[in-house]
């Protein structure tokens, strides 16, 4: 803080450090008469035009604060010794006190500004996560699991995992350069990129190549992205994949393991960057684990690294829960926090697709019930009957229970207007580790689904009709729900787990 | 699949049984009148078989009564089911729950 920002008997007067008076000022750390002082000085000229007849500077650390600039004595006499001498008592008290009180403050502006960004990052975070696949594809035989965990609040890594009309699912990893929000943010990018190749094309080269083309062009030109993408046939076991410089994943089978190799750019630096496609198959048994490279460089103790052998090895011995098992290892060895983020996706072949279609996807119970008001509480015991036999949880039935009840409650009033002419369907399907309901109807009128979120205050306050609570609880207690409307009908699906 | 019932005990305790439904409107508005008398009152879901969301609106729908008439009204007897519908649809804000009828009255 420089110049005078006090003003006692007169206007503020700035002092700019390089004018000589500021010099002599800190010098003398005492006051100073100007009437007697002969000096080449802009601010002299300038407190002297304005009345000031002596300066006491206010000295702390070599550096001058400020000053009290005192016009003439109202009596006309000088300033006495005596005066000077309570002037300087006075400067020596202020100065320490203006320094102090400008830290002060100025923490407090830090502070605050490390708590925004601090609760911009909480919030991106949040963004982040519904930007992130919420339902792995669920498919009779294989399992699916992925595991995300930045090194800060948001971070740079993607997977997906898409389950494609004819059969394949199409697993993604890859990895931004750098870490926090930059590299969220060009995640972002490269997850659109990635998706909208997707469903253009099956071939996973062609997919890299067509996410690299719209990259080039939308991310900053030092950053780039690693990115391994496999098309995997759920019937066959058939993987093709591509890599554009991705940590190599493996195929881990009876404990051998090889390594998926496949050259290629990284996504992000070459407008034309081509992929090879390398095919293999993925056998019954086997598991294909991809590992951001978070996992690999962790550092332990002694300083060296995790590394790809120790990933093998670890998802090798646990084919039933590989992620978990490698999280586990990977903290327990790693010193410090988090250097990267990491991210752990991990296909397992449980079964072929012959055994599949027998033991995995059975119908168990299928009704066709009149539209006409209570008809939904028969269907319920029907369907938490059968959702007992095949092992699900107790309170899994229940809320599973009530979702249909609500869901048959609309199918007949909303969506058959309660036409005991017009029929409402419900199936249940046992998919091994989870059940799919259906209820359907054919699809006239306005479904609960379409109408606004219900808020109990709102209807304590009369702006909401009471009811309407019936989509919100199927949504609330159900797994996952899908709406499925077509010329035949209205179809709501459930998925619960067991 | 039993049409409600209600019995209204001491100190505003409502016990329901059966099917808490759209159906069960008269019968639940009649019996808050003959407890609200008491000042407060208790909702005992014990013996309850089945509430939908319909169900659920004739609270929403009794609660407001019940804020008019600066009548307190609270629950208890949910089955864990129930507790978790309750707190989904933040009906427990609005209608403090409990575990039995002794509790409930304990808390005025």
């Amino acid at each position: 803080m420089q110049g005078s920002d006090l003003v006692t008997a007169g206007t503020a007067v700035p002092i700019p450090p390089t004018d000589p008076l500021a010099t002599l000022l800190v010098a003398r750390a005492e006051p100073v008469d100007l009437t007697t002082l002969e000096l080449a000085s802009p601010a002299l000229d300038a407190l002297r035009d304005a009345g000031v007849v002596l300066v006491v500077p206010l000295v702390h650390d070599d550096r001058l604060l400020g000053t009290v600039n005192l016009g003439p004595r109202k009596s006309d006499q000088d300033y006495t010794t005596d005066d000077r001498s309570l002037l300087s008592t006075l400067a020596s008290q202020l100065a320490p006190a203006i320094r102090l009180a400008t830290l002060a403050r100025r923490q407090e502006a830090e502070a605050a500004e490390r708590e925004r960004i601090a609760q911009e990052l909480r919030v991106a975070r949040v963004i982040q996560q519904t930007l992130l696949p919420t339902d792995i594809p669920e498919l009779p035989g294989w399992s699916i699991s992925a595991h995300y965990r930045p090194a800060r609040e948001v971070g740079g890594d993607i997977y997906d995992v898409i389950e494609t009309a004819d059969g394949h699912i199409v697993i993604i990893e890859g990895d931004v350069t750098d870490k926090g929000v930059p590299a969220a943010l060009v995640m972002a990018t490269c997850r659109a990129a990635l998706r909208a190749a997707a469903d253009v094309t099956s071939d996973p080269g062609h997919i890299l190549a067509r996410a690299n083309k719209s990259m080039v062009d939308d991310i900053p030109p030092t950053m780039f992205v690693t990115c391994f993408c496999a098309v995997v046939d759920v019937a066959t076991g058939r993987v093709r994949y591509a890599n554009a410089g991705h940590p190599l994943p493996v195929i881990v089978n009876n404990g051998e393991v090889s390594e998926l190799r496949a050259s290629g750019m990284p996504l992000g630096l070459l407008p034309d960057s081509s992929y090879e496609v390398v095919e293999t198959v993925l056998p019954v048994g086997s598991l294909l684990v991809v590992a951001s490279d978070g996992v690999a460089e962790a550092h332990g103790a002694s300083g060296e690294m995790y590394g790809f052998e120790r990933v093998a090895q670890v998802v090798g011995s646990a084919p039933d829960a590989p992620i978990d098992a490698l999280l586990d290892d990977v903290d327990r060895f790693a010193l410090g926090p988090q250097e990267d983020d990491i991210t752990i996706v991990a296909l397992h072949r449980r079964s072929s697709a012959a055994q599949s279609s027998v033991a995995f996807s059975q119908t168990l119970l299928s009704l066709e019930l009149a539209s006409e008001q209570g008809c939904e509480r028969d269907a319920m015991e029907r369907v938490k009957e059968v959702a007992i036999q095949a092992g699900m949880d107790t309170a899994q039935v229940a809320r599973l229970g009530t979702a249909v009840a609500e869901a048959v409650m609309n199918a007949a009033e909303h969506g058959n207007g309660f036409d005991p002419e017009a029929v409402v369907g419900v199936t249940v399907t046992d998919l091994d580790h989870s059940l799919l309901v259906t209820v359907s109807d054919r699809g006239g009128g306005v479904h609960e689904g379409d109408v606004e979120q219900p808020d109990l205050e709102a209807k304590l306050e009369g702006d909401q009709n009471p009811r309407g609570w019936g989509r919100f609880l199927i949504e609330k207690l159900v797994d996952e729900v899908v709406d499925r409307s077509d010329d035949s009908g209205h179809v709501l699906e459930m998925r619960m787990r067991k | 699949m039993a049409e409600l019932s209600t019995t209204v005990g001491d100190h505003g305790v409502i016990g329901l049984t059966g099917d808490l439904t759209g159906t069960a409107e008269p019968t639940l508005a009649a019996a808050f009148d003959q407890a609200a008398a008491n000042g407060s009152v208790v909702l005992d879901f014990s013996g309850l078989d089945y509430m939908n969301s319909t169900g659920i609106g004739l609270l929403v729908t009794t609660l407001v009564r019940a804020q008019r008439a600066d009548v307190t009204l609270r629950a208890c007897g949910l089955s864990d089911h129930y507790r978790e519908i309750f707190s989904l649809t933040r009906l427990d804000e609005a209608i403090p729950v409990f575990e039995d009828a002794q509790e409930a009255l304990a808390a005025s």
